[in-house]
Formats: structure tokens, sequence, C-alpha cells
């Protein structure tokens, strides 16, 4: 038999392909894109803040090259005081923060206090409200002497004065502060909790030390790298946060970094961008360092990686202790849920601030009539929306073809996007700012919606690729090329077999950033004009010029936005479910 | 050295009663091993011993002290207990090097700091690890963290020395070598101790003897010997390992002596009748290498005339397992495991197909009660696949 005789199916299943090396393989050439991507997104802004210094105009105006923004900023003697303050303001919200995080994450993983398995919902609560109504409603709360707090301890006959707390000073935002970040802290310590290998602890016991002796000796020791980890992390997040010292600290006269640069457009006119710019060098500089430290230190991870048997039966019962535990639990959920909320929806009544009586929907009917608070809303949810999808998108594929490529220039994205984690947002919204601003053609995009969702999503990739990597590091090289060998091919392998592995963190990741977005102050703050307000600005001006009521009504309308997305998703998703197994 | 009394021991884990009335003693001095599949208890009963778990029945004497009763509502914190115990996953303290992993029990004894010098020096010698006080622990071969764990479990001389599973964790090679230590130190020593393995050679080797246990219950307790020879449930003799179990019933008994006659195929076989042995129903059990096969046409001209336990069967399966090989051989109805040296000594070969005789030494079948509860049906379900090994 010849070759030429050979009936088709056999030709097929014999067919030799030819294997030529090609001068630029797909892989390299979706890394490469990739590169150019994240160099937009991600480095480009960044050159563009450092270049901003340098300006003597606003970004997208003619102007010199010159140093004076630069000497302008640093000769002015304020900036040491400020940077003073950030680093005390972060440093004490650091120690309460260290402290309540690591008490929770130990009452839930090694304790049997009751109540201890409501911790982790509160906590999911505290970190999901957004900052900007966390600190209006604190702000209500604990202004002197109108606040729910105040006006309570008034009701208390035979104490002195007329008020207890006031937020607006150095002990209510350090307080205030921690209360919100103890939440991210608590989610840090969880799992390095949840990873200690219990039988360090048992070998303790057994070789004579007792409980409080293995606490200092064994698990404090061990998790030490982890908390120096947490530790610089909250520190950034500490030095970054713009919410609650604009609104609680300046009236009290301190100013930190973030608000600093906010004053520095805002406060003066005219606008001193080259100033901010200058300024928010000097603060990514700090924020870079410390992670690059950070970073260096949970990499010699062998401290907590050996992980045992997490089981339910090596908890400690603690006796008495118990109650004072779950004391505490009850007095956090007070403090970081509900008293804020109920404040902001108490607030959210009133005819006026303070005002007890004839509970009204005035604020309401003001809230929903404004067609600007209304557009603010659809802005805000679109925004979060798309920005979270593009955001998590982005972390996906970065992290993805960073652990899968072949290509020697795979690490570049990754390295791109890993530089500027946990960049302090009003510095995105700045470093946006100069980086459309000053090329026509993106110029255009400033005053839509699309700017804040470039800004957002690049503010959101930290988190979204923490959501994410995980899971992808998990999906065995096997899974994908067992489904290869099955004869499926590599495009759909990536869609069904990766995809569909990669989906449920994908959502997650989706969920958090866009919640996050939504909440966000400081990226828009800079961003943000007239048409495309996003909800927290809005809060934000309405707040300061004392409509806090409304700002309340504003907060309790776009949570039950929320509710109404969540609820059609979950719906559909259902649906879909019911869908899918119709089918099989 | 402390002599240790168990009795009555039970822990629940909601409806699964992990140990269910176990009592032990422990003699000074004394090797005692827990041997028994994943789930049999042996770890709970170690880690109620160490004080780890809190029983809900029963009573714990270490050296004649009450450790734990439940009765009494005694209970002792680990660190009140003089034990020493070997993790299996070690379990070395990451921050502290070697040196200290080590001193620790004797700090927390407050031993002088000359003494403990002198102590943590002399163990570490003795383990052979002097050279590497100094090395951070996560910088150890696995090896090395296990000798690291022993000598911390052994530094202080406490009265008893628990081991959970210590070697499970290391390769074959390095397994053989740390049994041979853990003997050596054992003997040097002298303290009592209590091993905890799934392992039938670890355990053979170490043991003075053997606890075997089941769902929570201890099924026989023996020397190794014992054990391995004389197992007395159909569990135990699974579980060590013997392959070959018939249904048959005692037809005849003098004294030791009795003949059963298997179930189906009208076999008689002359076998020593155990305890379980009265006129009835049994179970005889018979390992693969105890059985001995010959071409049937060699083996008569071979002992003509002797042809007590001799049966006629049909090779339908060998397998190569070097320097070994076995043969599945069926004998009316049954398949049975022929385990022998390859090549044989004798020089005789048989392959797949051919008829042949099998000799199943009188002194080699164990007896059992014929009522035993089966056991884990995932070693049946391994057994009757390979009893299907060759039919198509």
């Amino acid at each position: 038999m010849t070759a030429r005789t050979l009936p088709r199916g056999t030709a097929r299943a014999g067919r030799i392909v030819r294997l030529r090396r090609r001068f630029l393989p797909a892989d390299t050439l979706v890394v490469l894109l990739l590169v150019l991507v994240v160099g937009f997104l991600f480095i480009y802004p960044f050159l563009m803040l450092v270049f901003g210094a340098f300006r003597t105009a606003a970004p997208g105006l003619p102007g010199d090259f010159s140093a004076d923004g630069i000497t302008g900023a640093y000769k002015d003697s304020k900036v040491w005081g400020t940077l003073r303050n950030s680093a005390l303001y972060s440093g004490a919200v650091q120690v309460l923060c260290l402290t309540m995080g690591a008490f929770f994450a130990w009452v839930v993983t090694r304790t049997t206090t009751p109540l201890r398995r409501l911790v982790t919902p509160i906590m999911v609560l505290v970190f999901a409200t957004p900052t900007i109504f966390f600190t209006i409603g604190w702000g209500m709360l604990g202004r002197d002497p109108a606040g729910l707090i105040n006006a309570g301890y008034r009701q208390v006959p035979l104490l002195p004065g007329d008020s207890i707390v006031n937020v607006e000073s150095w002990y209510g935002i350090i307080g205030v502060t921690a209360l919100k970040l103890t939440a991210i802290v608590y989610f840090l310590f969880l799992g390095s909790f949840m990873g200690l290998n219990r039988s360090l602890e048992e070998a303790s016991r057994v070789a004579g030390a007792g409980r409080l002796s293995t606490v200092l000796r064994v698990e404090l020791p061990v998790l030490a790298p982890a908390i120096t980890g947490i530790a610089i992390l909250g520190f950034t997040a500490g030095l970054s946060l713009l919410d609650i010292p604009l609104l609680l600290g300046l009236p009290a006269g301190i100013h930190v970094f973030p608000t600093e640069i906010l004053s520095h457009v805002t406060a003066v006119t005219p606008s001193d961008y080259a100033g901010a710019s200058a300024l928010s060098m000097l603060l990514v500089a700090i924020v870079i360092g410390l992670v690059l430290v950070q970073r260096r230190l949970l990499g010699q991870r062998s401290f907590v990686t050996v992980t045992g048997k997490s089981d339910d039966r090596a908890r400690w019962d603690i006796g008495r202790w118990k109650y004072a535990c779950t004391a505490v639990i009850v007095l956090y959920g007070l403090l970081a849920v509900l008293l804020p909320v109920g404040q902001l929806v108490v607030g959210s009544l009133q005819p006026f601030f303070g005002v007890y009586g004839n509970l009204t929907m005035a604020n309401y009917t003001a809230v929903l009539d404004d067609p600007e608070t209304m557009s603010a809303l659809v802005t805000t949810l679109i925004v979060s929306g798309v920005a979270g999808l593009a955001g998590t998108a982005i972390a996906v594929v970065v992290t993805y073809a960073g652990k899968n490529s072949r290509s020697r220039l795979r690490s570049v994205p990754v390295m791109g996007v890993w530089i500027l984690m946990a960049l302090p947002g009003i510095t995105v919204g700045l470093a946006i700012l100069w980086a459309y601003l000053a090329v026509p053609g993106l110029r255009e995009l400033y005053s839509t919606i699309w700017i804040l969702v470039i800004a957002l999503a690049v503010h959101a990739v930290p988190i979204t690729s923490r959501a994410t990597e995980g899971s992808i590091a998990q999906i065995g090289t096997e899974l994908e090329e067992a489904a290869r060998i099955c004869g499926t091919s590599a495009t759909r392998t990536l869609v069904v077999i990766t995809g569909r592995l990669i989906l449920p963190s994908f959502l997650v990741g989706w969920f958090v950033a866009a919640v996050l977005s939504a909440g966000n102050l400081d990226v828009p703050i800079l961003l943000a004009s007239p048409d495309n307000q996003t909800l927290p600005v809005k809060a934000y001006s309405l707040y300061q010029s004392g409509d806090a009521g409304q700002a309340g009504a504003a907060f309790c309308v776009m949570m039950a936005s929320f509710i109404v997305v969540l609820a059609v998703g979950w719906t559909a998703s259902l649906l879909l479910r019911r869908l899918g197994r119709g089918h099989s | 050295m402390a002599a240790i009394g168990i009795d009555g021991l039970g822990k629940r884990y909601g409806a699964l009663a992990a140990v269910d009335g176990v009592g032990l003693s422990v003699r000074e001095g004394e090797f005692l091993t827990l041997l028994g599949p994943s789930g049999c208890g042996k770890t709970t009963t170690l880690r109620c011993l160490a004080g780890l778990e809190k029983p809900d029945a029963g009573e714990i004497t270490i050296g004649g002290d009450v450790v734990t009763s439940v009765p009494e509502q005694i209970f002792v914190p680990p660190e009140r207990r003089d034990i020493g115990m070997v993790f299996q996953s070690y379990a070395l303290w990451p921050q502290m090097n070697v040196f200290q992993n080590v001193a620790y029990p004797l700090r927390r004894r407050r031993v002088k700091r000359p003494e403990v010098q002198r102590r943590v020096d002399q163990t570490l010698e003795l383990v052979g690890l002097a050279a590497l006080a100094d090395r951070p622990v996560t910088r150890l071969s696995g090896g090395q963290q296990q000798r690291v764990a022993l000598a911390r479990a052994l530094v202080s001389r406490p009265r008893v020395v628990l081991y959970d599973e210590p070697l499970s964790n290391l390769d074959a090679k390095l397994r053989a070598a740390m049994r041979v230590g853990i003997r050596d130190f054992q003997r040097e020593l002298g303290t009592t101790a209590v091993y905890v393995t799934h392992d039938q050679v670890e355990a053979m080797s170490l043991s003075d003897r053997i606890v075997l246990m089941k769902d929570g219950r201890v099924q026989q307790v023996g020397t190794p010997r014992d054990i391995y020879e004389r197992p007395r449930t159909w569990f135990v003799a699974d579980f060590v390992g013997y392959e070959n179990f018939f249904d048959a019933d005692i037809v005849e008994r003098a004294g030791d002596r009795a003949v059963a006659r298997l179930d189906g195929g009208g076999i008689a076989l002359r076998c020593f009748g155990g305890p379980a042995a009265g006129r009835g129903r049994v179970r005889l059990c018979v390992r693969s290498t105890a059985l001995s096969v010959v071409p049937a046409d060699a083996g008569t001209a071979d002992r003509p005339g002797d042809r007590t336990n001799t049966v006629s069967g049909r090779v339908r399966d060998s397998m190569y397992l070097g320097g070994q090989i076995e043969h599945h051989i069926e004998v009316a109805g049954t398949v049975l495991r022929v385990r022998g040296a390859d090549p044989d000594p004798s020089g005789r070969a048989v392959s797949p197909g051919d008829a042949v005789e099998l000799r199943i030494p009188a002194e080699s079948i164990v007896v059992l009660d014929a009522d035993d509860e089966a056991p884990e049906p995932a070693t049946r379900g391994k057994q009757d696949n390979l009893d299907r090994v060759g039919s198509p």
C-alpha cells in the first residue's frame, strides 16, 4: 500500500505538524501587549507625577519646567510638621489595630468564646462600609455636643459636663481610624493564626511550659515576621488614608500628608499642582519603601506556613475570661457598626441635626429630588461595577501570564503592578490627572466617567490581585495539560478549564473591588467634575455644607441600591445554575 | 521511669467514639506500641496520655499519680505531667536554633544554666547532632529535624516518652536508620515509652509489646511475635499480613490437634487448634510464605506416600516481585496466594496453567473464631481485586 491510497481518516490521524520556530510566538505577543497595557496604566501616570512636580502650570495648560514647586513645597516648614503628624497618627493607629486585630483573630481561632462566630461578619460589615460614610457617621456621633453619644450622655443624671467625646481631635481621628482599619488587620491575622501549627504549641506544653508562657515564648515569636509585615502594611494604609483626617482632623487643625496634598490643589488659588506632586513623591517613596521591606519580611515565610490540622478540638476553654472576650466583641460591634450606621440612619430622619423629635423623610425627598445626587448615585454604581471588573480582569491576566507564560518578559507586568501597590488614592488621582490632561486625545476623557473608571481600576488592582492570585496559583498545570491531552484546544482549555476554576475568586475580587471603589473618596476627589461626581464626593460636600442628614440619606439610598444589585445578581446566578443543571 | 495505667478510657467527637473503653498497663521501662489503621483511636489515646486531650471517661495514672480521672474530676495539664513527646510534624520552634529547642524543656523546669548546657550537649551528642547546635532548625534536613525533636523529648529525662508517628514523614531509608536510632536511645535511657504507628515493621522492630487497636477498642495485646504468629481475630490477622482465609468446620479434635474440613471442596487439613477451635465453625488463615508449591507430577515423587495437608490446584497467574514470586493458585474454587523465593532453590518452576500440588504445613495454620467481624472493607476490596487477577 502506498501513502496515496490511504483513506482520508488515516492520513488525518497520522498528520505531521511541521514544527517551525516562529519569529514571535503568540505567548510572547500576549506578554508584550500586557507590558504595554501595564506600562500605560501604571508606570506612565507614575512618571507623569514626577514630571508634574517640575511644571509651573496646571495639568494640560502651557507652562515651563522649574524646580519651584519642589522647593516651594519643602521650604515650607509646615511640611515637616505634617510628616511628623502623619507618622504619629499612623503609628498610634497601628498600635491599636494590631492589638485589636490580633486579639480578635486569636479569640476566633483559638478560644471557645461565645459569639466568636459573629466576629467575621462584623468585620466584613466594617470593611465594606465606605470610609467616608463611616467617618460621617462618627463625625455626627461624636461632634460635640449634638451627636448621639453626647446627647445620650446628657440624659444620664449626675454626670459632669455636657459631653464626653469630641472626635474632632487627635484621640478622635486615631480612635475612629483604628476602629475602621482593625477589620483589615483582622483578616490579615486570621490567615496567620489559622496557619499556625498547633503541635508547636502542644510541644511547648508537653515540654513543661504553661499557657501564658507558651503564648509569649512560642506563638508570638513564631508569628513575629507576620506581625511585622502586617504592621507595615497597616502603617502604609494609615499614611494613605484621606477621609478621616479630612473630615475630623482638619477642623481640629491636624494636617497629615494626604490632606496637605489635597489642600495644595483645592485650598489655594491658583492651585499648586507642582507642590502637590512634590509632596506626593515623598509619600509615594515612603510607601514603596515600606512595601518593599514588608515583601522582604513576608518573603521569609517559613515561620508561618508550617500548617497542622486545624481542628476545633485544639481550642482553649478560657474559663471566665470568655465572658470578658464576649464583652469586647459586643463593644466593638457597637462602636464600629451599630453606632455609626445607626447615627447615619437616625440622622437621615432628623429634620435638623441633633433634633430628636419630629422625624421626617425630608432628607430622602431632598436626595431623591436632587438630580445631581441621583446622577452621582448612578455614576457610582456604573463606575464601581466597571472599575471592579476591569481591575479584576487586569489582575487575573497579569498573574496568569506571570505564572504560565514562557516569555522572558513575563514578570515585567507583575512587577509593574506590584511596585505601585498600596499607592495612596490621592496620588493615584493626581497622577492620572497629569497623565491624561496633558495629552490631547486623552484629555477628552476628563469630565467623563471613564477617567474615574480607569483611576479606580488602577487603584483596585492590588486588592484584586490579592483576591485572585491564590486560586490562580493553585491551578495545577496538570489540569490544563490533561484537558489538552483529551483533545481540547488551547483556547477552549483556557475558557472551559482555567476560566471555570478562576471564576469564583474572580467574582469575589470583582465584588470586593466594586464595594471599595463605590466608597472611595480619595481617588475621585481630584478627578470628579460636576458632570461625573460620585456619591462619596457628593456626600463629602453635603457634610461640609452642614447637610449631614442628607449625607446620611444618601448613604442609606446607596446601601439600598447595593442590596438591590446584589439580590439581582444572586437571583441571576441562581437561575443560571438551575438552567445549567437542566441542561446536563 | 514510671509505669502507666489506663482504665476505661473513652473519648467521643460528636457521634463518633474515637476511643471506646481502652484499658492498658505499661510496665516501668517498657516500650509499648499502639498499632492500627488510621482512625483506630491510637493517636487520641496517646494525646489523652499527654494531657492534650480531655477524655470523657476513664482514668490514667503515671507512676502511681492519677493524672486524669473523669469520675474524680482530676486533670493534670500537660506541662505538669513530666513527659516528653515526639510529634509527627516534629513541631520544632522555628524561631529557635537547635540548642534552644532542646534546652527549652530544661529551662521550663528551672534547671541551672551550666547544667542546661551540660545536659543539652550530652543529649545532642547522643543523637549525633553536637556539631549543629547553633544551626537554625529551619535549615536542617528532615532526618536531622527528627533527631532534634527526639533530643528535645529525651533531654529532661521525663518519666515517660510519647511518640506520635515520628517516622511517617521520612523516606524509607532514613526511616530504617531512625528506627535503629530510637531503639538504641531507648535502651540507653531505659525510659518508659508509648509509641503510635500504623507501620507494622516499626512496631515489630521497636516494641516490647504491641497493642493492636480498631475502632477505638483494643483488639489484641502481645509481644511482636505473638501478634505476628498468633493473631487472635480476623482483623488482626489481616492487618499483620495474612493473605489466605478459609471458612471451615472442625471435624475432629484430639488435645491440641484438630482436623478442619474446608467449605466447598471436601478438603481436610490438619491443624493445631487455638483457643477458638472447639468443634464447629472456624476460619483458618495462613500466610502466603508458609505455603509451598510443587508441580503435580514432582510432589509425589519427592515424598511418596506423604500427602498430609497437600491439596491439588492450578496456577492462574504469577507475579514476579524481585527475588520472590507470587502465584495465584485456584484450589477448589478459592484462589490462594503463595509466595516463594525466585528462582526456586529446588530448581523447579511453575507457570500459569500448570497443575500443582500445594503443601500447607499444619503448624502455619491459625484457627480463628468464625464470628469475627470482617476487617476494613477497603482492605478486603484490595484482596478481591487481586483474586480477580488473571481472570478475563
